[in-house]
């Protein structure tokens, strides 16, 4: 009797003390959630996407990478502050930044292709057909960055106690 | 008054599969439909290099896109799939919150 209820406290103590190790504020594996990244990157998206259907209806020479430099260089400045703003929140962000490193990939993918047409011979303007292909990739990683971001507004009650 | 680990481990568990069991399905759906737009888009790429429309520089540069944006969805679901072991753990550990503290001389949990 006396060696079950040692053994039964000695069990319960293992349990409490493996509880001990977490506060009482619950444990945090992501990141909070970040208005400004929601907004900036929902308003970059925007951006960006009425830029490619704009090329999609766009005829000579307004659809020439000549005529976009600056699309691309705000574009550029924006996912690079994005960037450092989730790169600053820490290592439990990490998924969040890695996502607008794939962004940035994407964009400067979309970006030669654009030079590339633009510059051929002759110059001609990107065709819908391959924006379209381009602009749901892209979108796709828009959805990723705020589909996370949003999940990590932690609405379920049982996220913290 | 003694706490019973498998009275707790048992109550943790359930708690925790009740916050699996609801979120494992919303990545699951978010993570397919995803993939299969992307794989659409990656069938018509080829299908367009195999009929001479794309050339292979021009190809291999929309397929970037597509690779991007692939590893954009994966990063995804990695960052929704601990933010559920995440709620499944606190769910755990509320559950017995009252419990334990009760068994105790000081507030733990």
């Amino acid at each position: 009797m006396r060696m079950r209820l040692t053994g039964a406290l000695r069990a319960a103590w293992g349990v409490a003390s493996a509880l001990a190790l977490v506060s009482c504020a619950g444990i945090r594996l992501v990141s909070d959630y970040d208005v400004t990244t929601d907004q900036q990157v929902t308003a970059l998206q925007r951006a960006v996407d009425d830029t490619l259907v704009a090329l999609k209806g766009a005829t000579a020479p307004g659809c020439f990478y000549v005529s976009h430099v600056q699309f691309y260089q705000t574009t550029r400045s924006a996912v690079q502050s994005l960037r450092l703003r989730n790169e600053a929140r820490g290592p439990k962000n990490t998924q969040t930044t890695s996502e607008l490193g794939e962004l940035s990939t994407a964009l400067q993918a979309f970006e030669q292709l654009h030079q590339n047409a633009s510059g051929g011979t002759p110059p001609a303007c990107m065709a819908a057909d391959r924006i379209e292909l381009d602009r749901s990739g892209i979108n796709a990683i828009f959805r990723a960055i705020l589909t996370l971001e949003l999940a990590k507004k932690r609405n379920d009650a049982t996220a913290s106690h | 008054m003694a706490l019973d680990p498998i009275q707790l481990a048992t109550t943790m568990l359930s708690a925790a599969l009740g916050v699996l069991k609801k979120k494992t399905p919303e990545i699951q759906q978010y993570a397919e439909t995803e993939f299969k737009k992307i794989a659409e888009t990656i069938a018509t790429i080829a299908k367009m290099v195999a009929a001479g429309q794309m050339g292979e520089e021009e190809a291999k540069l929309h397929l970037q896109i597509q690779a991007s944006a692939s590893r954009a969805v994966l990063l995804c679901v990695e960052g929704l799939g601990l933010l559920a072991a995440e709620a499944a753990i606190n769910a755990a550990l509320a559950s017995v919150k009252d419990l334990v503290n009760a068994a105790l001389p000081f507030k733990l949990l």
